[in-house]
């Protein structure tokens, strides 16, 4: 059977988008890193250490960690199964709601935006791109 | 039916780029974002000299290398000393860059009665990251955070490193902007000592 690249994509975008969240759940190790104050709209300090940072308590970075997660469940289940790759769509398409949400915060409430979170986005981003990538491909 | 197959194939396609649009849109955001030049002012970019303005007062809350804390700085409480108002940013290059450089003013003219006072301005920053700051450079005197951009908005501050020298009578000596050579700042608090 051939390997579904849209499976094998998703897999490594979640992979990352994981590695990036859990590095998120540390915010003083992210303030002191270069790559986090680079202009005066690149900014993550206000991002991951301000109010809007926790969402009930729980550090918002937590969720993105959580999503990485079971979007990591599906995308290697859909490896061997490509139906599960519905599921991932849809789980992509979930968090997209999220990301759109959390950009505007970024944007018009906190004013500054994180570049680490960012490509957090990104990988989730990627995730539902190869997720109807890997159902076209498996017709 | 080819004509079918094809249609179908070109609209899977489509339904696929459609799919990549936001990651599409974010690579577009973080390009441009990265493209942001930092909003310092380069190296020597502004002089005034001999400004007759008198420093206006302010109190803010103090800044250490370990965080924000309650106590409040009133500027009027320096008035009778030289005093060496720096406006940094925690995420400037520049100011980063001069920061050895005040360090230095500092050990050389806090024993001769110049007051330093760093006023950290909060745009694009946060107090974590302005503590970080003092804690790299090893700032030891008064740094106070300006949490709303209120007294660098009264100085009439827009770039960073911003540097006012003021005289025993609250006058500003000198402003000075942008990444400076120590013997230009030195030669700015001896006129400052001598009035």
């Amino acid at each position: 059977m051939p390997v579904n690249r849209g499976a094998v994509g998703a897999t490594a975008s979640s992979l990352a988008g994981l590695l990036v969240s859990v590095y998120l759940l540390f915010p003083e190790q992210v303030t002191s890193s270069p790559y986090c104050a680079i202009n005066q709209l690149l900014s993550c300090g206000p991002v991951v250490t301000g109010e809007h940072s926790k969402f009930l308590g729980v550090p918002v970075a937590a969720y993105g960690a959580v999503w990485f997660a079971a979007a990591i469940a599906l995308s290697l289940r859909s490896l061997r199964r490509p139906q599960f790759l519905r599921y991932l769509a849809w789980w992509g398409a979930v968090g997209m709601a999220g990301v759109a949400y959390l950009v505007y915060l970024e944007f018009f409430v906190i004013g500054s935006v994180c570049v680490f979170c960012t490509l957090a986005h990104l990988m989730g981003a990627l995730v539902l791109g190869f997720a109807v990538l890997g159902i076209k491909e498996n017709g | 039916m080819a004509k079918g197959k094809k249609r179908q194939k070109e609209g899977s396609r489509w339904v696929t780029f459609v799919a990549f649009i936001p990651a599409i849109l974010l690579v577009g955001l973080l390009a441009y974002l990265l493209s942001i030049p930092p909003a310092p002012l380069p190296p020597g970019s502004k002089t005034t000299e001999g400004s007759p303005a008198e420093a206006k007062d302010f109190k803010l809350k103090i800044i250490t290398p370990d965080g924000l804390t309650d106590r409040e700085f009133t500027f009027s409480s320096t008035r009778g000393s030289v005093v060496f108002l720096d406006f940094v940013f925690s995420w400037c290059p520049h100011c980063n860059n001069m920061a050895p450089t005040i360090k230095r003013l500092h050990e050389e003219y806090s024993g001769k009665g110049v007051v330093f006072v760093t006023v950290a301005g909060s745009s694009g920053s946060s107090p974590s990251a302005t503590a970080k700051f003092l804690r790299d450079h090893g700032v030891s005197w008064t740094a106070v955070y300006d949490e709303r951009m209120s007294v660098f908005q009264l100085y009439g501050v827009t770039g960073t490193p911003t540097y006012f020298v003021i005289d025993k009578n609250g006058r500003i000596v000198k402003e000075l902007v942008g990444e400076r050579p120590y013997e230009e700042l030195k030669a700015a608090i001896e006129e400052a000592l001598k009035t």
